[in-house]
Order: C-alpha cells, then structure tokens, then sequence
C-alpha cells in the first residue's frame, strides 16, 4: 500500500476566514488599550466583528438546519455528524465558558481595584490645592494691584501713565489704565508693539463699579491660565486700574499636572462601567466570534470526516439493494479514504463474482434446458431420486411410461407418489433392493400391471454422489419394452405360422390324397366290418387334415402382410352399420354409450368392420348358454401427449378374461374357447397397430371383457355429432 | 473659516447597525433631552452672506455627568445649501461644518468653548453662560452664492450633531446603544428664496 500524506482537515478558506478574524479581534483588542491609534476605529472594529458575528452564526445556523433535515430524513452519516458536533461544541464551548467567566470576575475585580477611596480623596486634594496655590496668587494680585491704585491715586491724571511704568514691577505683568467708558489711558506690560488690551467684560465692572475690587482667573488659549484683577482708583471716580498677570511658569506646570491627573481620575471614575462594559463586549465578541468560528469549522471538517462514512453507508445501501456497480468517489488519502478505495475493490470484485455466478447461472440453466429437452425427448423414463427417497426429476416419457403425472410430486417423498399410484408401488417394490443396496449399477426387467394394462419394463439404476443434500441419489431409466416383446412375440408367431403354412400344409394334400386313394383302392376289397373301420378312419384323417389346412391357412393369413386404405371415417355410423347385422336373434343386445361429439378417425372401413365383428363374435361366442348376452359400444375423444384420438369401448356381460390370460390374449394361440385358433384377437390387434392405434384389455372392467380400441384422428377432421 | 470636511456617515450606518444588533428601538428614543435649532436665517448682502440661528440645548443628565467630570463633549455644527431644482436632483452649492468642543476644566472652575476649527477658546463661569452664549450663533459668513435661473429656489439646512466618536473609548459603546445619549435632533430647512 502507498503511503499517503496526511492533509489538515481545515482547507484554506477557512484558515484564511480565521487569520482575518483573528486579526480584527486583535485590532480590536489593541483598540481598547488607552494610548492606541486604533481608538478611533474601535466603533468600526466593533460592528466589522459583530457582522463577522453574524456572518458566522448564519453559517451555523446553516449547517445546523442541514444537520436537522439530514437526521429528519435519517440521510447516512447525518447521526455520526450530529454526535461530533454535539461532542466538539461541548469539548469547546465547556472550557472557554470556564475561561470566559473566569476572565469576566477577573476583569470586573481588575477595574474595581483602580479605583480606591484614599486615591479619591487625593486627587480631590490635590485639586484643592493647586486652587488654595492659585487663589493665593490672585489674593497677592490682588492686594498689589490695590496698592498700586492708591499710588496712582495721589498722582495726577496727566502723569499716571508715568507713574504706572515706574509702579509696574512685575515683568510679565500687564497693567492697563481705562476709564468708565473703556477707553485705555495708559498701558503697561511687555506687547507694546500691537498689543491691544483686552478689557473686563460687563460683569466685572458691575462689581468694580460698586467699589469691589475683582480678582479672577482666566483662560488663555487652549489650555493657559491667568490672573485679572481690576480695581478702582481712589478719589478718581471714572478711572480703574486693571492688571493681568500670567501664572508663574512653575505653578503652571504644576497646577497642569494635577488638573490632568485629576480629570483623568474623574474621567476613568465616571468610565468604570463603560470600561466593564466595552471589555465585556470585547472579550465577548472574541469569544463567539471564536466559537462560531471553530464550530463552523467543526461542521466543515467533521463533514469532511464523515463524508467517506456517509459515501459508505450509501454504498452499502446500494450493495443491499443490488447494485454493484456502485463506486465511491475517493476524497480522502486517509484512513477513511482507504476505506472507501477497498469498499470500490470490493464492490468491484462483487460484481466479477455476481457477473460470473450470472454466466454459471445462465450455463447451468442452458445446460438444464439442454438436458431437460434432452430427457423429454427420451422415451426412456428418467427419474432421479436422492438419499431419502425424495423425487427429483422426472422426465416427460416416465409420465407416460408409468402413468403418473410426475411434476405434481417433485420435491415429495416417493411414499406420496405411490400412495397416488399404487402401480407404481409395485414397481418400487420390485427396484427397492437395488435402490437400497450398494451397487453402483443394476438392470432389472419388472412386469407391471399398469392402469393401461400388462407392461414389461426394463429398469436400469445409478447410484450418484451429491444428489440433493445428503447420502447417494439415484437415477432409474426405464424402457416400457411391452411393444418390443410384443412386437418379438409377434414375429416369432409369424415365423411359426410361416412355418406351419410352408412345413404343415405341404404334406396335408398327399396326406389327404393318400387316404382317400386307400379308402378307394381298399373299399373294393375288405369285408364290411374292415370296410366300415377303413371308411371311419380315412374320414377322420380327411376331417383332421381338413382342420390342420384352416388352422394352417388362419396361421397363413396371420402372417401374411396385410394392405390397408386408410381413409375418414365416421366411427359412429360405422358401428351403427355393424351392429344392424345382428337381429334379435343373434342373441346379443347392444347398447351405445357415446360421449361428446368425436371427430372422423383414420382406418380402412374394411378392416375396421371385420376388427368389430371378430370382438361382437367372440363376445357371443363366449356367452354361456341361455345368457341373455349385451354388447356395449361407446365412443368418446381422448387426448394423449397432446393429441387426439378416439376411443372406441367393446364392452360384453360375459365371464371375461380369466385374470392369468389377460396379458397374453392379444398373442396367437390364446384363447378362452374351446374352439378356434385362438388368432382372432392377435389379427384384431395387428390390424389396428397397422391403423396406428392401440388396443387394450380393461383390467379394471369386471363385468366381462371390455377392449378399448384408440385410433388416431383423420387430419382436418371436425367433431361429428351423434 | 475652516475647510469642507467629509461627513464620517459611515458612523451613522454603524450607530443604526448597532442598534439594530443591541435591538434597541429606534423609535422609542425620542425624548426631552436635545440641540433644538429654533430659528436660522441668511443675513446679509448677496456677495457677504451671514447665517444667524438660535439655538435651544437640552443635554441629557448623563451627558451633563460627564461634562462636569472633565468629559469633553463635541457638537459639529453643519450648514449646507441647495440649489433645488423642479427637476432632479438638487444641487450642493455651499456646504460648511464647524465643529465645537465643550469642556469643563475644574481647577478654575470654569467651562472652555473651543472652535476645534480655529483653536479659538472662550471661557465662562458657569454652563448656564455657555449655553446663553451658544444660544446665539452669530456671523457665521459662507461663500458668496451663485445666481439663480428660473425654476430655480435654494434651501439652507442647518443641523447640529453630537460627535460620538470623540467620547472616550469606553463611551463610545454605550453612547450608541444607550438612548440617555440621545442628543441627535432632526436638521432645520427654510428656504432661501421666497
């Protein structure tokens, strides 16, 4: 296996996402810090982070419907990613809520202790002091501006600009001489050059003008201070005396120093839950910007994560409802992506193997039609049998054969079947001994007494490994041998009767001529007594030669070939004409019983008729005397293996066939009559195999003999009514 | 008088986005507390045109709280004239902008009037002195203004605003969100041209 490098989960969008919030809650972070420049972005850096807020939350409120509706429609995968979800957030949000609290009592106790009472009544003092400084200065101002005044007072009007340069003793400071009108007499102080005083606002003269010297501080510029003092010169009704004096530089820094420690004092007191509440915000921001952030990202790698799992439980899916055709697209190098790059391997091997299962399928079933054509096609009955007996196959020709409908039984144990047909009990019986011994092969002929009469059957056995699930199974051919050993019977007959014809019937004529030629050659010369004993024994060997020459010409024409025209014919009327040959005193009453409408049937109407007599004969033949004998004659259509036949039922009340002879009658020489030849049925028989039909005794009719003749059906030919 | 300077609107965006975050209600704001511009007028001759207004203010307690506390508070002061047209748009023909700072300064115990603008600092004793000398703004001269055509009328729009941004950090926040901070008032219109 290659090895594979590992990737970080997060791609890098998202590291990009994270450096740039990082970045703004930095800034914003350091905008917080008293002296930064960042100060005047802080609003902006605020509302960047919260939309950054918000962005997120969308995101994750996104990807938590999705998650919603994954596990509402039970989507694969959708289960494993709600529980790395749920357990991620809480192993992140657990500790930064630890963390967060925390950072909050610390910061509220941090702001808290900036500020004390001690360090209040400090500055408080402090500030008091500066001002005790400065309202000193102005009372010292003040009380050398009075003196000032009331040297100038005793100084005429016209030499008080004089005086007041010489009384001017402060360098920085600016005295301005003026009168009730505000018109400046005289100036003193360092701007000589452009300097235009500026005169007390109407307030102040008010005061002054009640005699009240003022004294006061006021602003220069931005930030400066200085002293105005105005007073009234004594006995001088409409002239005051004003002097601006600039606080000492050192004071000035001094007093500076403590306004501004004491205003940012106050400030930061009147700011303390402000700062609380913008540090607050602050940490609070950083804080869900940062878990937004990371369960964003949590869904983003955990579905990264779970996408191998979900494609699998897909795959699975796929596999379960039988596509194996299914690939996973691999994302992944990891462990996981191994996974689903073995999970295609394996799919794909599934799908060699189902392909090549469906390839043995289809040989298999072509091979099973191949052999299922193939045993239908026999005329061998093939049945297949496993270790228990339990019926497996049956071909076509053993329906026929042993006259059973087979395919109602496979699968069931040979007890149903024969408890169906018992004939064929009969025949199990006679194979049990193969079927339970241990030869791998064995033939037996066994004689059957089957529904359609007497059948010779030639069984052949095989013992096979595997045949249904366990033990040794079996498969039985068997050949219905009847028509052959009939058929050898028969030609075995025939060359006797050839025979007899040919050896017989040779020597019968001088046999005969001799003894008629010795009853005329001796007749002249016995006495009568000898004549009489010559006449009675030549005359019995001319009878007996006579009875051997029809025995000899019945065997004759029993084994001559026959020629036969065969044509339509309508059975019924056939046999209408026949039995209308035999009056009411032939002793014999027929009676039909047809059912159905039978089509024409294909035969020669001239052996059809001396078939039917020969069965009327023998059946009145056979009557016992005084018997009041019935010939029943019925006619119906019968289907066998699909098609049609007529049958043709002779049926008489005489004594029967005896049980014994009943599977011979048909063979030459067999007869119940004391009488005959005993060729009669054996002639019925060959005529009606020449029509290509069959004739049977029926075993199961017990109220004497019934034959049932079936003869094939002329082509085209339509059902005849009665 | 000092430059055009550009409207920082992005901070009124940012107030209303905030807001809207906090969910402060924006309609519920309105109080008692305020910069109401009474009466604005143009004064003067055509080629030396002086805006006159009076001015009534009603800070808020808070606002007040953190003046005396040595908090600077900062108002821009904002005129702009319109060429307004039957037809579409109007046009900006003179815009201006003063920006005044209020501070108190304990030591002296009294209260600076700065024109950030200038550098020119006025002092007083007392916050009802200020107000009464704020009341009253006088001689603010503009550009002279161009002629008019037919169809055409100018309107004058005078508002004054508070300058959130110049509060101290911490402040900023809650001046925002908090409705006590309020000072905003609706601009006043009056047309140039009967």
């Amino acid at each position: 296996m290659a090895t594979r490098s590992l990737r970080p989960p997060l791609t890098l969008s998202i590291i990009l996402l994270f450096l740039a919030i990082l970045g703004s809650l930095h800034l914003m972070s350091s905008a917080t810090q008293d002296a930064s420049a960042l100060g005047e972005i802080y609003s902006t850096l605020v509302l960047t982070n919260a939309l950054a807020g918000l962005l997120l939350l969308t995101l994750v409120g996104v990807n938590i419907y999705w998650l919603i509706r994954e596990l509402r429609r039970k989507a694969a995968g959708s289960n494993l990613t709600s529980r790395m979800i749920f357990l991620f957030s809480l192993l992140t949000m657990a500790p930064a809520a630890i963390v967060f609290y925390y950072s909050m009592q610390f910061l509220d106790r941090s702001i808290d202790s900036w500020f004390d009472v001690n360090i209040d009544h400090a500055m408080e003092d402090a500030l008091e002091l500066g001002q005790t400084a400065l309202d000193e200065r102005m009372r010292n101002v003040s009380k050398e501006l009075e003196q000032t005044a009331e040297k100038l007072a005793t100084s005429p009007v016209s030499l008080m600009g004089v005086r007041l340069n010489e009384l001017n003793e402060l360098e920085d400071a600016e005295l301005t001489l003026f009168t009730r009108q505000g018109h400046v007499i005289s100036y003193s102080g360092a701007h000589t050059e452009s300097f235009i005083p500026a005169l007390p606002d109407i307030n102040v003269m008010i005061q002054v003008r009640r005699g009240k010297p003022y004294v006061g501080l006021e602003g220069v510029g931005a930030g400066g201070l200085q002293i105005r003092a105005v007073a009234p010169i004594m006995g001088e009704d409409s002239l005051y005396l004003q002097a601006i004096y600039p606080i000492p530089r050192h004071l000035a820094q001094l007093t500076d120093t403590v306004e501004s420690a004491y205003l940012h004092y106050k400030e930061m007191t009147f700011l303390r839950g402000s700062l609380k509440f913008t540090f607050s915000l602050t940490l609070s921001l950083i804080l869900l910007l940062s878990l937004l952030a990371a369960v964003w990202s949590a869904f983003l790698s955990i579905r990264r994560i779970v996408e191998p799992v979900r494609l699998l439980a897909i795959g699975t899916r796929s596999i379960a409802a039988g596509d194996y055709e299914k690939r996973l697209p691999v994302k992944d190098r990891g462990e996981l992506g191994f996974l689903v790059e073995s999970f295609n391997t394996m799919t794909a091997k599934i799908a060699q193997s189902r392909d090549q299962a469906e390839r043995s399928q289809r040989e298999l079933q072509a091979q099973h039609a191949y052999l299922e054509t193939l045993l239908a096609s026999l005329s061998s009955a093939v049945l297949s049998l496993d270790a228990r007996g339990t019926v497996l196959t049956a071909n076509q020709a053993a329906n026929t054969i042993l006259h059973a409908d087979f395919s109602q039984y496979l699968g069931w144990p040979l007890a149903v079947l024969t408890g169906a047909y018992p004939h064929i009990a009969e025949l199990m019986n006679a194979l049990s001994p193969h079927i339970d011994g241990d030869k791998q092969t064995w033939t037996q002929e066994v004689g059957l007494q089957g529904p359609g009469g007497r059948q010779e059957l030639f069984c052949r056995g095989t013992t096979i490994e595997g045949v249904g699930n366990e033990g040794h199974g079996h498969v039985l051919v068997i050949d219905d041998v009847t028509a052959l050993i009939q058929a050898q019977r028969n030609s075995a007959w025939s060359e006797v009767a050839r025979r007899l014809a040919h050896e017989i019937k040779n020597p019968l004529t001088p046999i005969q001529l001799s003894a008629e030629r010795l009853r005329h050659k001796l007749s002249k010369v016995l006495v009568e007594g000898d004549l009489e004993m010559l006449e009675k024994s030549t005359r019995t060997i001319v009878q007996q030669v006579e009875a051997m020459k029809s025995m000899v010409n019945a065997f004759a024409e029993y084994a001559k070939p026959t020629i036969v025209q065969l044509c339509p014919i309508a059975i019924r009327p056939l046999l209408d004409e026949i039995v209308a040959l035999y009056p009411p005193s032939s002793g014999i009453a027929f009676e039909f019983s047809h059912q159905g409408d039978v089509p024409e049937i294909l035969a020669d109407p001239v052996k059809l008729r001396q078939v039917v007599h020969n069965l009327i004969k023998n059946a009145q033949e056979a009557m016992p005397q005084g018997h009041e004998g019935k010939v029943t004659l019925s006619t119906r259509r019968t289907e066998d293996a699909g098609t049609e036949q007529v049958e043709v039922r002779i049926s008489d009340n005489g004594p029967g066939i005896p049980p014994e002879q009943s599977s011979r009658i048909f063979e030459p020489y067999v007869t119940t009559k004391s009488k005959g030849t005993g060729l009669g049925l054996a002639i019925v028989k060959r005529i009606i195999e020449e029509f290509g039909g069959k004739i049977r005794l029926d075993s199961h009719y017990h109220n004497g003999a019934s034959f049932v003749i079936i003869l094939p059906v002329a082509p085209d030919s339509q059902p005849k009514a009665p | 008088m000092q430059g055009l300077k550009s409207i920082p609107r992005s901070w009124q965006v940012s107030t209303l986005a905030l807001a809207i975050i906090a969910g402060v209600p924006m309609s519920g704001i309105a109080s008692e507390s305020g910069i109401f511009i009474q009466r604005a007028q143009l004064d003067g001759k055509e080629n030396r045109p002086v805006v006159t207004a009076d001015i009534e203010y009603r800070f808020p307690n808070v606002a007040l709280r953190a003046l005396d506390e040595g908090i600077p508070l900062t108002f821009r002061v904002k005129l702009r004239i319109d060429r307004v047209r039957s037809w579409g748009w109007s046009e900006t023909l003179v815009q201006d902008e003063r920006t005044i700072q209020l501070r108190y300064q304990p030591l002296a115990k009294f209260f600076q009037v700065s024109d950030l603008g200038s550098g020119a600092a006025l002092h007083y004793a007392s916050l009802a002195s200020v107000l009464d000398t704020l009341s009253h703004l006088r001689g603010w001269s503009i550009p002279q203004l161009p002629a008019l055509t037919e169809n055409e009328q100018r309107e004058a729009t005078l508002s004054f605003e508070f300058d959130v941004e110049s509060l101290p950090l911490p402040l900023r926040l809650v001046a925002y969100l908090s409705p006590d901070w309020t000072m905003e008032t609706p601009p006043y219109r009056w047309p140039l041209d009967p």
